[in-house]
Formats: structure tokens, C-alpha cells, sequence
């Protein structure tokens, strides 16, 4: 069976569709405004056009296996789940908890509903990875009656990436039995970055908390704050709750610090220029000491994973970070980057999921 | 030559007369109810000569209980101070030293209220009545930030547009930069390294503030705390960290109002908001410990007090690199051996290894508990904030020739 997956962002909607064995990617489209309902509608049907055709040409045909990436499941959404009437009454549930992604990924799961009729269709998570995060971990030291009140809790926000990393470790170093209590800080280079902690498959530290703003800054996002500067804020005229939103969320981050309108972690790496230099510095400060409390929430560590689509930048990160994080009694720590783009991871579990797939074993380099 | 060191609390005054270079406390106190009255009687708490009296009186200032203060000593003619050390919450980026009060510094100081207005204020309240009753005693202004202004760009910079936030002031300042300093020197004395060669961590463990600070060449790199106190450790009743997105919620769940925002941050939150009826985190622990069935709001209070400790100090000790000591101090870090034990168990990856009979029972301070072949020390030290202004203040003004 053919896989489509179906990555929607904040404005664009990505579609890759990909051959049952994962080994081709047929095509890739992209969506824009997909959140216009009428307009999503009329792109759906063109895509499924394209689907057929390419599909047809490349041999594989229908029927096809839609899959959905979900950028939040709660936790009631332990696993990649097939779309039924209870997941979806359990996706709506969520809404005031991710309210600017949910409503739109439901709004997509209907309308693909009805332009692929009779495929399946499967939901992978980023946030099921992190479901059983210990409590010590994914609690605010807030007043507790607070916390259930407004539903509060820490997850991380890229577990895709960060379970199949983690899974592809165990399974090319054929680790078993107490091997798979391996130490692993798996980092996420996204335009949100996000460092966890992971022993064997399970992890015990993330740096996001209760959304993906905390943490390390990201492309616009400004990552951890002092929570009195969000006061501060809050307190000057003429500022809002939208408008510290807006300077927290769309002007903050490596955009904020460099004064560029648009820049990627990549860019600001490999960048000469004086504006990037204080960003760099800043990015690799915090993620070393991301990786510093998740060397103590584990007790050590063995191996650091890169992935994301920036997972390259684990070559300047990697000894480095291995060289800071192997003082004072700490073993020799080995690190690794995971290539595999996030369509590809999404397609395999949505096809183990099917019952017509198994976990790949590619996806590393050294 | 006789200091008089001035805590400045927002109801309340400390203080101690502190013989120098002796180092010999003359006597002490806290004058408290300072301000509006309230239902608790306003008094000052004095000892001497190892007596403890209490004296009520009415203080509805800073100025007055100064005052009041000036002359519970001055019935004793030896009590007479020559100089007085302020200790100061916040400097901003204006102060990175302690300072002599003249007209001048007095100026600037007072463009610092704002970055802590429940202390500074008063604090400035109090300079001004010194300088009135009292012209002819020099001063001296030592900040709790200062010790920190060492911190690099990297970790005082928040990731925010970058105008906008030097416009605000808006950067991490760090705390606690007094006992941090001391302790830090404390401990290089001990262990016999140079301070200016000393690299460690310092776990200030207060039972209502806390801090951790990253110590490099004898230099502030890093204070858990930030822009304010609030930030960092989880605290009697401040939260810590916290997503800015869940400030947010909270202000929206506050209607919009800023005042009941800071009450729930500060006063609602930490050890208080998780455990529900004590903001005592020794409390939190004997209720876990004393209790055959402790209820499990008690247990995950303590938990995520010591998790967050825990992933702090692995932070800094990564950040530090070749450590020579963690340093425990305060009334938590110094009589709690429970957190000791809990934050380094299982911490040999950072060279740390604890000896538990050592811990149980420190002995005398300065105490090294570490076991023989912990790579880094780990050592109690007991803090004396009020020392470390003296020491400030005389050598302050010593530094500029006695200036009044």
C-alpha cells in the first residue's frame, strides 16, 4: 500500500507520497492557505488526481494509506492511532489545549476523509513519546489545584523524530536485555529545537515544557524567560497579552537576536556575520546546558543523537558536546546523527501501524 | 572599626554590628512590622552579650526603625558604629561593585527601584534617614547582583529582539551574588586553591530563596535566578521556571490583572502551591519521611524540588567542566543532609561522590563530605551574608580613603 503522508505546518500543508516499501518517494506537493477551507477542499481533490496518476505511473496504484503527522495528542493518544470516531472525539477534546493546531489537523482529517474515501487513515504523535514522562519531570511548581485546573503539563513536542532515533540506536547496535537502558541525549535540530533525555526507549527529561515556547529559543521563538519579563511586559502601555505573544512567539528567537527577518539554525552556524555571532553562542550555551541536566537526569550518558532536519549540525555540535560532557568521571560518549526526514518516519509508522510494515534499520551516518 | 550592616527587608530591618577586622559580632537583631500597622504587634528583636530582648515599638517607616535601632545600640557606648553597609537586592547593570553613598551614587542607586520593588525602595528609604540622623557615618552599598556581572553575554542574554530587551532591561541579573562570593571564597581557603583559581558550584539552599551559581576562575559564569528572583530553583513559594506560554494562560486566567499574576508566581507557587499547606520544604520532608502512608502530593512536592536541583546542578557542573567543589549553604543546603544526598546520589558521571556518614553528620564548618575518591569535593560551608558586607564595607572604604 502506498503511503501519503500529510504534514501540516502553521500556514502550508506538505504532502509526500511514497511507495509501500518506503524505498521511493513518488512526489511531494505543497499546500498553501491550507487553513481556507474551501480553498483546501478544491487542492485535496487536485492532489488526489496526482496521487492516482503518479501512483499509476510508478506501478504501485491505489489503494493508498493516509497518514497524519499530530502535533499533539495529550495524553490520551499513547501511540500512532488509525482515524476512527473515537479518535477524533478524543482529538476534539484537545482543542483548547492546542488550539491553534488541532482545530486545523481536524478540519484537514474531514475534508481528506471525504476526498480519499475508503483509504485508511493513520495519526502519528509528537507528543505520545512523552506521555509517560515521570511526574517529577512534567510538573510545574505550581499550585497544584492550578495545574488541573488549566490542564498543565510538560511534553516534548518532537517525539517522532526523537523515538525513532532512539529505536534505530537499539536496533543497529542490537541492543538487548539490559543494554536497552542505553543513556541517550537525543537533540532535535528543528527551527524549534528541543534536547531530551532518553534511557533505552524511555524518556525521563525534555527541555519544552507545557508548550513548545519553553525550552531552547527557536527561529522566532524565545525559548526559557524569566516568567517576571513576561510581568514586565504585561505592565508596560500599550502592551497586551497579543502583543507579547506576538514579540515571544513571531519576533523572538535567533530572528530577535540577529534582527533578521528570516533565519534558519544552519545560517547562523555557518554565518561570518558580527549579527550571528551572539546567536551561536547563545544557541550552543543552552543546549549544553540542556545536555548537562539531562547527563544528570540519567546519571550519565553514552551516546548524543542528532536529528531533524538540521540533524547535520550534529558534526560541529557532536565532539564538542562530547568533549564538555566527558569530564570528571564520565566514560568515552559517542554521538550519531539520524538523516531520515520526518515524512519518511511518519509513512513507517503509519504502515507498522497497518500491520504492513516493519521498523527500518537505515537512517544513520557516523 | 565597628560596621553596622543593614538588611533592608519590605516589613522588616536587620541587622548586625560586626567588629572589624575581628570579625566579631557585637550584637544583632531584626526589627519587625515595619510599615502600615498591622494585626502583628510591631517589636525589635535584639541580642547582646548573649541576651535576647524584645522591645515593642512603633515603626511605620524604615527611617523610624532605623532610628530606633541607632538607639538600642547606642545604650552601650562600645556599640557605636563607624561606618554602615547596606546591603542592596538589585544594582541593575549600573552597579557592578559595592559603593560609597555619596549624593551622586545616591542618584543612580534610585534608578534601580524599579528593578526590585518590594527591596530596593526601602532599601533607599533607609540611605537617605542614614545620611539625616547620621551624616557623619560613611556608607557603603553592597549588591546582591554584583558578584554576577561577570556573566557572559551568552548566558545573560535572553533570546529576545535584542533592542527591545536593552531598552526594557530586560537580561539575567543573578541573586545571592553576596553568600555565593563568600562561600565560594570559604571554600578556596579550605581547599587551599587561589580563589581566582577556584571552579566549582555553589548551591545557596534558603527555606524561602534558592540559587545555584556556576563558578569559573572565581568568577560568577551563571545564577540560576534571572531578570528577577523568581526564575530558576523551585522555591518556598516561587515557582522557578516556567513556560512563558503558561504565564500567559495564567495572566488570562487572572482577568488581566498583573498584581494577582505576581501573588500566584511568588506567594502561591513552589513548595507552598505543590504540598498545599507548607511552604517549608523540611515540612514536606519529615511528612514523607515520619509518615508509614505520606500523601502523595508530599512526595512528588519533594521530588520535584530535588529533580530540578539535580538537573541544575548537572548543567553547571557540564558548564564548569574540571570542578574543584560543590559548595551546600544556607539553612537548607546546611542542615538538611536529605538534599545533599538526594542531588548527588548517583552523580559519579560528574566526578561526585558522597561520603553518608560524613553527610549525616558534617561536624564543624567548613566540612568536606565527599568520599576520599570523589574526583570533586563536596562541601558544607556556612554562609554569613552579613560578614561578607562588612568585609565589603570596610574594605570599600578603606579603598577610597575613609570617603564620607
Amino acid at each position: 500500500m502506498n503511503v501519503l503522508v500529510f504534514i501540516p505546518r502553521l500556514y502550508t500543508l506538505k504532502a509526500y507520497l511514497f511507495s509501500a516499501d518506503l524505498k521511493r518517494e513518488i512526489f511531494r506537493s505543497s499546500i498553501n492557505s491550507y487553513r481556507d477551507c474551501s480553498r483546501l477542499c478544491s487542492s485535496l481533490m487536485e492532489l488526489k488526481k496526482k496521487v492516482l496518476h503518479y501512483a499509476d505511473h510508478a506501478g504501485s496504484g491505489p489503494p493508498v494509506l493516509l497518514a497524519f503527522r499530530a502535533p499533539f495528542g495529550g495524553s490520551l493518544f499513547r501511540s500512532p492511532q488509525l482515524v476512527d470516531s473515537q479518535s477524533i472525539k478524543n482529538l476534539k477534546s484537545l482543542v483548547t489545549s492546542s488550539p491553534l493546531h488541532l482545530p486545523a489537523l481536524l478540519n484537514l482529517l474531514r475534508l481528506t476523509g471525504e476526498v480519499f474515501k475508503d483509504s485508511p487513515a493513520a495519526l502519528v504523535f509528537e507528543t505520545s513519546f512523552f506521555v509517560d514522562l515521570p511526574e517529577r519531570e512534567h510538573m510545574d511548581a505550581l499550585d497544584i489545584e492550578l495545574i488541573g485546573s488549566l490542564g498543565l503539563r510538560h511534553f516534548g513536542y518532537h517525539g517522532i523524530f526523537h523515538q525513532a532515533a532512539c529505536d534505530q540506536l537499539i536496533q543497529q547496535r542490537g541492543l538487548a536485555g539490559a543494554a536497552v537502558r542505553a543513556k541517550t541525549i537525543s537533540i532535535c535540530l528543528e527551527p524549534r529545537p528541543e534536547v531530551a533525555a532518553v534511557i533505552g526507549r524511555r524518556p525521563v527529561a525534555v527541555t519544552s515544557g507545557s508548550t513548545p515556547l519553553e525550552g531552547l529559543p527557536g527561529a522566532s521563538t524565545c525559548g526559557e524567560l524569566d516568567p517576571s519579563i513576561v510581568l514586565a511586559l504585561a505592565r508596560k502601555p500599550g502592551w497586551g497579552p497579543d502583543q507579547i505573544n506576538r514579540t515571544l512567539t513571531q519576533e523572538s528567537g535567533l530572528k530577535g537576536l540577529t534582527g533578521a527577518q528570516e533565519i534558519s539554525l544552519p545560517e547562523v552556524f555557518t554565518s561570518s556575520k558580527n549579527n550571528c555571532r551572539l546567536a551561536r553562542e547563545i544557541i550552543r550555551y543552552r543546549i549544553l546546558l540542556a545536555c548537562g541536566s539531562s547527563k544528570a537526569a540519567m546519571g550519565g550518558v553514552e551516546t548524543i543523537l542528532f536529528s531533524g532536519r538540521y540533524a547535520r549540525l550534529g558534526k560541529r555540535l557532536g565532539p564538542w558536546l562530547a568533549g564538555k560532557l566527558g569530564t570528571n568521571g564520565n566514560g568515552q560518549i559517542g554521538w550519531r546523527l539520524f538523516t531520515r526526514p520526518i515524512e519518511q518516519v511518519i509513512a513507517e509508522n503509519a504502515l507498522i501501524l497497518a500491520g504492513s510494515g516493519k521498523p527500518s534499520k537505515r537512517g544513520y551516518s557516523a | 572599626m565597628i560596621v553596622l550592616v543593614l538588611n533592608c527587608g519590605s516589613s522588616s530591618l536587620k541587622y548586625r554590628l560586626i567588629q572589624m577586622p575581628a570579625e566579631r559580632e557585637l550584637a544583632g537583631g531584626e526589627a519587625r512590622g515595619v510599615g502600615p500597622p498591622t494585626a502583628s504587634v510591631p517589636c525589635i528583636v535584639h541580642r547582646s552579650n548573649g541576651k535576647r530582648t524584645m522591645r515593642e515599638v512603633k515603626m511605620p517607616d524604615h527611617a523610624e526603625a532605623f532610628q530606633q535601632v541607632m538607639k538600642l545600640l547606642l545604650e552601650n557606648e562600645d556599640h557605636r558604629p563607624d561606618m554602615l553597609g547596606h546591603r542592596i537586592v538589585h544594582g541593575g547593570s549600573l552597579f557592578t561593585d559595592p559603593v560609597v553613598v555619596d549624593g551622586k551614587a545616591l542618584k543612580k542607586l534610585e534608578k534601580t527601584a524599579g528593578l526590585a520593588p518590594l527591596h530596593n525602595p526601602p532599601a533607599i528609604e533607609l540611605i537617605r534617614a542614614c545620611r539625616k540622623f547620621y551624616p557623619e557615618l560613611p556608607q557603603v552599598a553592597v549588591f546582591d547582583t554584583a558578584f554576577h556581572a561577570t556573566i557572559p553575554a551568552c548566558a545573560y542574554t535572553y533570546a529576545l529582539p535584542l533592542k527591545q530587551a536593552a531598552r526594557l532591561g530586560i537580561r539575567k541579573y543573578g541573586f545571592h551574588g553576596t553568600s555565593h562570593q563568600y562561600v565560594t571564597g570559604e571554600t578556596s581557603r579550605f581547599l587551599g586553591i587561589a580563589p581566582e583559581r577556584f571552579n566549582g558550584v555553589s548551591c545557596h539552599l534558603g527555606s524561602g530563596g534558592a540559587s545555584l551559581c556556576a563558578v569559573v576562575n572565581g568568577k560568577s559564569m551563571d545564577n540560576t535566578m534571572g531578570y528577577s528572583p523568581l526564575q530558576g530553583l523551585v522555591m518556598s513559594t516561587r515557582c522557578g521556571d516556567l513556560d512563558p506560554a503558561v504565564v500567559l494562560k495564567l495572566l488570562h486566567h487572572t482577568h488581566g490583572s498583573t498584581i494577582e499574576l505576581e501573588k500566584i508566581l511568588n506567594k502561591r507557587s513552589g513548595v507552598l502551591g505543590l504540598s498545599g499547606d507548607s511552604a517549608e520544604i523540611r515540612d514536606v520532608f519529615a511528612s514523607v519521611l515520619n509518615s508509614s502512608d505520606p500523601q502523595r502530593r508530599k512526595s512528588l512536592t519533594a521530588e520535584v524540588y530535588l529533580w530540578r536541583l539535580r538537573k541544575y546542578l548537572g548543567a553547571y557542573l557540564t558548564l564548569v567542566g574540571k570542578a574543584d567543589a560543590v559548595i551546600f549553604t544556607d539553612s537548607i543546603g546546611e542542615n538538611v543532609p536529605l538534599v545533599r544526598w538526594a542531588v548527588c546520589a548517583d552523580m559519579e558521571s560528574f566526578g561526585l561522590k558522597m561520603d553518608l556518614e560524613k553527610n549525616e553528620k558534617p561536624g564543624s564548618l567548613p566540612a568536606d563530605i565527599a568520599a576520599e575518591s570523589s574526583m570533586v569535593r563536596i562541601l558544607v560551608v556556612s554562609t554569613n551574608e552579613e560578614l561578607a558586607i562588612a568585609q565589603q564595607t570596610a574594605a570599600t572604604l578603606s579603598a577610597n580613603g575613609g570617603r564620607k
